[in-house]
C-alpha cells in the first residue's frame, strides 16, 4: 500500500514537473515581447513629462504624421497617419494640413479638424497649465502665438483666435509659423517624436475635468484614454503589464505586422536578463554591468544617445579662491582622462571632449549628424589637437599657475576640490575615486579632491542647499537637440531658472541667440556653422566639462526583423514596424 | 475594557495627527521642487506651483492640507507617480497584490515556524535542533531578497520550473498563485526562521516549569502537555512577533516585488520620495503609520485573549 502510494506522488509529481517544462505549444499568432524599466505615469501626452509614454502612445495613438522606414532599410520617412498626404506649403510661413476623413477613434467616433483644434486648445490651455504646451508651441517649429497663449496665464492678453492654428474646413488644419521652416520640420514636429501631439478624445477629457478647468483625469487609468492607433490599447495592469492589439480599422495597418504587443514593465535587471536568456524577450538593453557579458554578441549593435555627461564647475564656491577664473576651468578640463573614465568606469561608452551630442542635427544636408558635418568635425579636431579628447596634463598644469596668478593666490596653496554627487550613481562614484588619485598626481600635490555624497534629492535641488561645491557630474539631454543641434547648451543660459553652475556669460549667450533666431533657424548650413561657433565659445570658456558620450546598447532576438539595417538617428531601430519571423 | 479601548482610540487619533503634521513638515521642508524639470518652461512649473499653493509660505500650505483632511478627507492627488489619481485610488489599486502575496507568505510562515520551533524545542541540544537552529539562523542574517534571487535563478532559468515574473494576466486565482510562489517563500522563511526561534526559546523555558511536571504526572504525553499547555503559554510573547506580521501584510516588501515585478506596495512609498511626489508620501506615511497604530493596539488587546490572567484596563 505505501508502496503504491509512493508511486502515485512520483507519477503525479512527474507529471506536474511535465506541464511545467513543456513548451508552450506554437502559436501562430505574431507577438512582440517587450519590456520597459518602469511604467508610464499617465497616458495624457499633454501633461506627461515622462518618456515612457512614448512607447503606448506611439503604438495605441496617432499623429498627424508618422515617420516609417525606407524600403532600403536606410532612411525613413514621413508618411500622412492621420493626414492625408504630406504638409502642403501655403507660404514661407504657413501650411495645411489635410486630414483624412476615414480617421477614427477606437470607438468608432471620428477624427477631424474639430477633434485637432480642441486638442491643442487644451494642450496650450493658460489655466490648465499642461506641462508639455511648449512642445506644441514651440519644438521642431514655433507657431505664432501659441506660447504667447498658454503663458497668460488669467490675463487674457492673446486671444485664441490669434494663435497659428486654424481650422480651414472639416479636414483642413492651417498652422502659421514665426519663420520659414522645412517640410521635414514641419512632419517632425507633427509626428510620433512629440508625444505631446496627438489628439485627445474630447468627451473623455472633458468628463475628467474639474469644476475650475484646472486639471483633468485623462488619461491617468485605461478607462479614462481612448486609442486611435495601428494598435489598441488593450490590457493595463500598472507597473506590470501593457498589451496591445492590433487594430484592423487602422487606415496603415499594412506597416504594421504584430497581432499583440506585450510591454512587461521589469525593473530589475536580472529578471530581464533570465528572461532574455530564456527567450521570452525579443529585446535587451544591457545597462553597464551586465554589458561585460554581451559585449562580444554578435546581436549586440550600439548608436550614441542624446547624452554626453560632464561636470558642472561651481564659479561661486566661497571656500576655492580660484573657483571664479576662466583659466582654473581650463585646467580642470584638460585634466581629465576622458579614455580610462568612458572605458573603465563607465564601461564601454565613448570618451568625450566636446559636448554637443552624437544624435544632433540630423536634418543636416545627406542626413549627417552635426558630429559628422564640417563644421561639427573642426571642432573635434580642435580638441584632439589639445590632446586625447583634450586630456593634457601638461597643458592642466599650465592654466593652474595662471589661474594662480589671476586669482593673486600664491602659488604654493593647496586647493580643495569638493566633487558632489549622487551616491547611488556607481559610474560617476568610481570617477571621483579616481580623480581623487588622478587630480594630485597631474597637479603636483596643489589640488586634491574631497568628496560630498548626496542621496533622494536631485542634483539642481542638492545645488539650492549649498554654495560649497566644486565639481558637480550632470546628464541635461534635451530632445530638441535631435533637429536643433545648439539647444542642448539651453540649460547654461542666464534665462534658465535651474542654472547648474553659476557661470554666465555674455559672449556664449549672445551666440545662442544667434543660433536660436529665425534667419538662422530656416537656413540649416548655417545653422550648424554657428552652432560650432557656439561650442567653440563653450570650450574656450569652459562652461563646463564634458566627459562621457553616453552609448546606448541594444540586442534584439533573431526572431524579431527589424525594418533598418542600421540605426537611425530620429527614428531609431523601428521595432515597431518590424516582424516575427520564427 | 470599554472606557479603555476609547482612551486608546483617541491617543491613536492624536498620535496620527501628530504623525501627519511631522510627515507634512519633513517632506515638503526636503529641497526638492516636485515640478522641477528642464524640458517644461519655468513659467509653467511656477503656474502649477501656483495652482497647488506651493508659492505660498509652509504654513499656509499646513493649512490647507489640513483643511483638505478635514472638510473633504482629501488627503491630496499624486502629481508624479500617477499624476491625476487620489492617493487612496492608487493605494487601493497597490494593496490587493500585496496582501495576496503576504497572506500566502504568512499560511506558510505561522504552521511551520510552530512546527520548527516545536520540533526544535522537543529535540533541545540533539541533531535536529542544531540543524533547525542553523537554518534558522541562515534564514534571519541573510535578507529575503538573496533567497529572491538565488529562488529566481535555480527555478526560472536553471530549471524554469515557476514564471520568473508575476503573471498579473492570469485567467485563474490558480494561474496567479503559480507565478507567486516564488516570492511567497522568498518572503515567507525569514519569518518562518523568526517564529521557530522566538517559539523555541520560550518553550524551552516553560517545558522546564513546575505545571508541565504536574501536567505529566496527570497523565498527559509530553506531546500532549506541549500542545494544551506549554504552547499556549508560549504564544503570549511571540504575539508581539505574529501581529505585527499579520498587520503588516499590507505593507509590501520592497525588493522581493521589485524583483518578481509585482505591482504592490513595496517600493511605493521609496518612488514616491525619489519621483518627489509630496502628496503621495505623505499619504503613505499616514497609512502606514496608521497601520502600526492598530497593530499596537491589537497586540495589547490580544494578550488578554490569549492568556486569561491579563486583563487591561484595570478590568477585574
Amino acid at each position: 500500500m505505501k508502496r503504491r502510494n509512493t508511486l502515485v506522488v512520483l507519477g503525479m509529481t512527474a507529471l506536474l514537473l511535465a506541464v511545467c517544462l513543456l513548451p508552450a505549444a506554437a502559436s501562430a499568432e505574431k507577438v512582440l515581447r517587450y519590456y520597459l524599466t518602469g511604467d508610464c505615469p499617465i497616458l495624457n501626452g499633454h501633461d506627461s513629462v515622462d518618456v515612457s509614454l512614448d512607447t503606448p502612445i506611439s503604438y495605441c495613438g496617432a499623429f498627424p504624421y508618422r515617420a516609417v522606414p525606407d524600403e532600403d532599410g536606410l532612411g525613413y520617412s514621413y508618411v500622412g497617419d492621420l493626414a492625408a498626404e504630406l504638409p502642403i506649403q501655403v507660404d514661407e510661413t504657413t501650411w495645411q494640413i489635410k486630414l483624412r476623413p476615414e480617421a477614427k477613434w477606437q470607438n468608432g467616433d471620428p477624427i477631424n479638424a474639430d477633434t485637432f483644434i480642441y486638442s491643442y486648445k487644451m494642450l496650450l490651455d493658460p489655466v490648465l497649465s499642461n506641462q508639455m504646451a511648449d512642445f506644441l508651441s514651440d519644438f521642431n517649429i514655433t507657431i505664432v502665438n501659441a506660447k504667447e497663449y498658454s503663458l497668460q496665464g488669467t490675463s487674457n492678453t492673446v486671444a485664441w483666435e490669434d494663435v497659428g492654428i486654424k481650422k480651414i474646413d472639416d479636414y483642413t488644419l492651417e498652422i502659421k509659423t514665426t519663420s520659414p521652416c522645412s517640410m521635414t520640420s514641419v512632419c517632425s514636429h507633427f509626428s510620433q517624436n512629440n508625444r505631446a501631439i496627438a489628439p485627445v478624445y474630447e468627451p473623455l477629457y472633458e468628463a475628467g475635468m474639474n469644476a475650475e478647468r484646472t486639471n483633468t483625469t485623462y488619461g491617468t487609468t485605461l478607462d479614462m484614454w481612448m486609442s486611435c492607433g495601428p494598435y489598441t490599447f488593450d490590457t493595463w495592469t500598472f507597473d506590470s503589464i501593457q498589451i496591445y492589439k492590433k487594430n484592423p480599422d487602422y487606415w496603415l495597418a499594412d506597416l504594421f505586422h504584430y497581432d499583440t504587443v506585450e510591454v512587461r514593465v521589469i525593473p530589475e535587471m536580472n529578471a530581464r536578463v533570465e528572461l532574455w536568456e530564456s527567450g521570452m524577450l525579443d529585446y535587451l538593453s544591457p545597462d553597464a554591468n551586465t554589458i561585460e557579458t554581451y559585449i562580444d554578441d554578435p546581436r549586440m549593435v550600439e548608436y550614441p544617445s542624446l547624452t554626453v555627461y560632464h561636470i558642472d564647475v561651481n564659479c561661486k564656491n566661497p571656500e576655492n579662491p580660484l573657483c571664479g577664473t576662466v583659466a582654473w576651468r581650463k585646467a580642470l578640463y584638460h585634466a581629465m582622462n576622458r579614455e580610462v573614465i568612458a572605458e573603465s568606469l563607465f564601461g564601454y561608452l565613448e570618451p568625450s571632449g566636446t559636448y554637443v551630442n552624437g544624435q544632433a542635427g540630423i536634418l543636416s544636408e545627406n542626413a549627417l549628424l552635426y558630429r559628422d558635418s564640417e563644421p561639427g568635425k573642426a571642432v573635434a579636431e580642435l580638441v584632439d589637437s589639445w590632446g586625447p579628447y583634450g586630456y593634457n596634463p601638461e597643458l592642466a598644469r599650465e592654466y593652474l599657475a595662471k589661474a594662480y596668478e589671476e586669482a593673486g593666490v600664491p602659488e604654493d596653496t593647496v586647493i580643495t576640490v569638493r566633487m558632489a554627487f549622487d551616491e547611488s550613481d556607481t559610474a560617476w562614484k568610481a570617477t571621483a575615486e579616481y580623480l581623487m588619485e588622478e587630480l594630485p598626481v597631474i597637479f603636483e600635490g596643489k589640488v586634491q579632491l574631497e568628496i560630498d555624497t548626496y542621496a533622494g534629492m536631485s542634483t539642481t535641488d542638492y545645488k539650492k542647499t549649498t554654495d560649497v561645491w566644486d565639481l558637480s557630474p550632470n546628464d541635461w539631454s534635451r530632445s530638441a537637440s535631435r533637429t536643433y543641434p545648439y539647444t542642448c547648451f539651453y540649460y547654461y543660459l542666464s534665462t534658465y531658472s535651474s542654472h547648474p553652475n553659476n557661470f554666465f556669460d555674455e559672449e556664449f549667450e549672445a551666440q545662442y541667440a544667434v543660433c536660436d533666431s529665425d534667419e538662422v533657424k530656416s537656413d540649416y548650413d548655417r545653422m550648424l556653422e554657428e552652432t560650432a561657433k557656439l561650442e567653440r565659445i563653450y570650450l574656450d570658456k569652459v562652461i563646463q566639462i564634458p566627459v562621457v558620450q553616453h552609448v546606448n546598447y541594444d540586442m534584439f532576438s533573431t526572431r524579431l526583423k527589424l525594418p533598418v539595417s542600421t540605426y537611425i538617428p530620429g527614428f531609431g531601430w523601428g521595432i515597431m514596424y518590424g516582424d516575427i519571423v520564427e | 475594557m470599554f472606557k479603555y479601548l476609547l482612551g486608546r482610540i483617541g491617543a491613536m487619533l492624536l498620535t496620527l495627527f501628530l504623525v501627519m503634521t511631522l510627515s507634512f513638515w519633513v517632506i515638503r521642508l526636503m529641497p526638492m521642487s516636485i515640478f522641477e524639470n528642464p524640458e517644461v518652461s519655468p513659467e509653467i512649473q511656477a503656474q502649477l506651483e501656483a495652482e497647488m499653493h506651493l508659492d505660498k509660505p509652509m504654513i499656509v500650505q499646513y493649512f490647507y492640507f489640513i483643511e483638505g483632511i478635514v472638510t473633504r478627507g482629501d488627503f491630496g492627488t499624486s502629481v508624479k507617480v500617477r499624476p491625476g489619481l487620489d492617493v487612496f485610488d492608487i493605494l487601493a489599486i497597490r494593496i490587493p497584490p500585496t496582501v495576496v502575496l503576504n497572506v500566502f507568505s504568512l499560511l506558510i510562515s505561522l504552521p511551520l515556524g510552530i512546527i520548527v520551533g516545536v520540533a526544535a524545542a522537543l529535540q533541545r541540544n540533539k541533531a535536529t535542533d542544531n540543524v533547525l537552529s542553523f537554518l534558522i539562523v541562515i534564514c534571519i542574517s541573510v535578507p529575503s531578497f538573496v533567497f529572491a534571487s538565488l529562488l529566481q535563478y535555480c527555478l526560472t532559468y536553471v530549471w524554469p520550473i515557476f514564471p520568473t515574473l508575476y503573471d498579473s494576466q492570469a485567467t485563474t486565482f490558480g494561474a496567479q498563485l503559480y507565478s507567486m510562489v516564488l516570492p511567497i517563500i522568498a518572503l515567507a522563511l525569514n519569518p518562518i526562521a523568526t517564529i521557530g526561534r522566538y517559539l523555541r526559546g520560550e518553550l524551552i523555558e516553560t517545558l522546564n516549569s513546575d505545571y508541565m511536571l504536574l501536567a505529566r504526572t496527570k497523565g498527559l504525553s509530553r506531546t500532549q502537555a506541549t500542545i494544551f499547555h506549554a504552547f499556549r503559554n508560549s504564544l503570549v510573547p511571540i504575539a508581539n512577533t505574529i501581529i505585527p506580521m499579520i498587520t503588516g501584510i499590507m505593507g509590501g516588501s520592497l525588493v522581493v516585488e521589485k524583483m518578481f515585478a509585482v505591482p504592490g506596495m513595496g517600493g511605493l512609498l521609496i518612488d514616491s520620495i525619489l519621483a518627489g511626489d509630496h502628496f503621495l508620501t505623505v499619504a503613505l506615511l499616514i497609512f502606514y503609520s496608521a497601520i502600526s497604530l492598530v497593530t499596537i493596539l491589537i497586540v495589547d488587546i490580544s494578550y488578554g485573549l490569549i492568556d486569561p490572567r491579563i486583563r487591561v484596563g484595570g478590568g477585574k
